[in-house]
């Protein structure tokens, strides 16, 4: 790693973990907590969109299952939570990495891959109605097993956003590794043109699959996370959030680190804002990504770096 | 001189189209062989199957005595066959380093040390001439230039073999010069054997050891360049050797 981004990273750490300084009251500690779950999932959508551009219609489905899996199974099989996290991610992996098999070996097109991954998505939630008994359907789980048992007592938002700030830069340091690696040039590759690619020796099918288990990894694990976090879980959580995942990714910047980043923060902001409105802000963003993608698709991160560059040029300084 | 690559007859249709008939052919290590023939005559199409974009619809292909008829793209990559495109694809927002680097991390001996990588992909860079393009992005480069980077990116992957599809169409005499001069270097300097697709007469003439000729899907003739030059049946092909300069 380069020494720049090390200390590019150092900082971005030091401001997650004094922003709690700030923001201590509980209502925003909840807050910050949120855009940590929302700043994963887009991250983990990166990896998959920004990065290999397969279209993942289904993220809430792959949030849902490691939920769902981790809400249910700890009681049940009378198992700790912190075992079930990793099998309900690895469900995740599991099913996210068939779904991107199958379409990288029929080389589906993006929109059969958008009509297949939403059936996907349909079938999900027609599974968590039908399984009532196991999944209270509309109701929802109330979850009692949590991972912070051992810690009730002390300030439960705060414990939990140290251990999400740590989830993500753990997360953050893995994806600097992978896309700074020889895999990450495969990945370029296949964004550039995958024919090519394939006859350069890249197995696009394997790399595809590999960035499909990756992000619905991170999907599945932030899903059952997030069950023990909210203690509460039912359907219309996870409907409707790959709109939102894929506004972020896309107004923050695809194929780039600091654009989930910034594109979590900012949507946790504008939506917190426009809180008010009601159903109608799902509207509004899906207005957003349309509009986004029509005349934004490079991302702030670009735009900022386009700005600053110029403004550095002008100025004759440089980094 | 051993064989490196034989077909054996390689029949392709298109839905009702026969884009090639029962074709053979066979190259020897070492070899420039040249594929000539009018608009049409399935020469893609010969490089399309021998490099897995597709399999024929009959025939076989072997690769060094081994069967590799059916084999994907990056496996036949893998063995040791490159190739490049008539129509440029390079990673346009790629820089020319990175393209060719890409070549050198997933080919044939695939490097995986990324500082090795480098270094192979810059000594190829400067055996092609692109040293001074080396940090621009793909998509500022000059058609020549591309072309340039497309065949370092193929010889980045280390090959036994290249299947070179038109490379000096739409260049300037000087650059055609340098292109030629080039393609003998690949053979004498890197030891690859060369299966060419050009279009442009008094090149592959002057280069190649020995050519094929393809019309609408068949196999009209092969052998030397003189004899190629004085066959009746080319001839006629080529309007009466209208191309024949
Ligand atoms: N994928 C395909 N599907 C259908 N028809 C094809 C396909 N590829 C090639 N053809 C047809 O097969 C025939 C041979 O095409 P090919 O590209 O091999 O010719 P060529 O000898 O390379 O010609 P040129 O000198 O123009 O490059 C053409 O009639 C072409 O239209
Ligand atoms: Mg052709």
């Amino acid at each position: 790693m380069k020494k720049a981004s090390i200390v590019q990273k150092v900082i971005i750490l030091a401001v997650y973990a004094l922003l709690p300084i700030i923001f201590s009251h509980s209502y925003q500690l909840r807050l910050l907590n949120l855009l940590i779950f929302f700043t994963m999932f887009t991250l983990s959508s990166n990896i998959i969109f920004g990065h290999t551009r397969q279209l993942f219609l289904c993220q809430g489905a792959l949030v849902g299952i490691g939920s769902y899996i981790s809400a249910i199974l700890p009681e049940r099989l009378g198992v700790a939570p912190w075992i079930i996290l990793p099998v309900g991610a690895l469900t995740s992996a599991g099913i996210g990495s068939l779904i991107s098999a199958v379409s990288s070996i029929r080389r589906l097109s993006i929109i059969f891959m958008a009509v297949l991954t939403s059936s996907f998505q349909v079938i999900f939630g027609e599974l968590i109605l039908g399984l009532r008994h196991i999944t209270g359907a509309d109701e929802g789980i109330v979850i009692r097993s949590d991972i912070l048992r051992g810690l009730i007592g002390a300030n439960r938002e705060l414990v939990y956003y140290y251990l999400l700030i740590a989830t993500l830069f753990a997360t953050v340091i893995i994806y600097d590794k992978i896309v700074n690696s020889r895999v990450g040039v495969a990945f370029r590759c296949i964004v550039e043109d995958e024919i090519a690619a394939s006859f350069i020796g890249i197995n696009v099918v394997k790399y595809k699959v590999l960035s499909a288990f990756i992000s619905s990894f991170l999907f599945g694990f932030m899903g059952g996370l997030y069950a023990y976090y909210n203690l509460y879980i039912c359907p219309s959580m996870f409907q409707n959030i790959d709109v939102h995942i894929l506004v972020m990714l896309v107004f923050g910047g695809m194929g780039t680190l600091t654009g989930p980043l910034l594109g979590a923060g900012a949507f946790t902001l504008i939506s917190e804002l426009l809180r008010p409105l009601g159903p109608i802000t799902t509207l509004i963003f899906g207005i957003l990504l349309i509009i986004l993608f029509l005349f934004f698709r490079e991302g702030l991160v670009v735009h900022l770096k386009r700005i600053t560059g110029q403004f550095f040029k002008k100025h004759k300084l440089c980094f | 001189m051993e064989t490196i690559l034989r077909g054996e007859s390689i029949t392709k249709k298109f839905g009702g189209f026969t884009a090639l008939k029962n074709v053979e052919f066979n190259i020897k290590r070492g070899e420039i062989l040249g594929l000539i023939g009018p608009n049409g005559a399935g020469k893609t199409t010969l490089f399309n199957i021998i490099s897995g974009a597709f399999p024929p619809t009959a025939g076989r292909i072997f690769f060094e005595g081994r069967d590799v008829t059916g084999l994907k793209p990056h496996q036949i990559c893998k063995l040791g066959i490159a190739r490049t495109f008539q129509i440029v694809r390079p990673f346009n927002n790629m820089s020319t380093l990175d393209n060719v680097l890409s070549g050198a991390l997933f080919g044939k001996d695939a490097v995986s040390d990324l500082k090795d990588a480098y270094e192979r992909s810059l000594s190829i860079i400067n055996f092609v001439g692109l040293e001074k393009k080396k940090n621009k992005l793909a998509k500022e480069l000059t058609l020549h230039e591309r072309k340039m980077l497309e065949l370092a990116r193929a010889l980045a992957t280390n090959p036994k073999i290249l299947l070179i599809d038109e490379l000096i169409a739409g260049l300037t005499p000087l650059e055609v010069q340098e292109t030629m001069r080039l393609i003998g270097k690949i053979r004498d300097e890197l030891g690859v054997t060369i299966f060419w697709i050009e279009h442009v007469m008094r090149a592959v003439m002057g280069l190649a050891d020995r050519i094929i000729v393809l019309a609408y899907g068949e196999k009209i003739a092969e052998g030397k360049p003189f004899e190629i030059a004085n066959d009746k049946r080319v001839i006629d092909v080529y309007l009466g050797g209208g191309l024949i300069e």
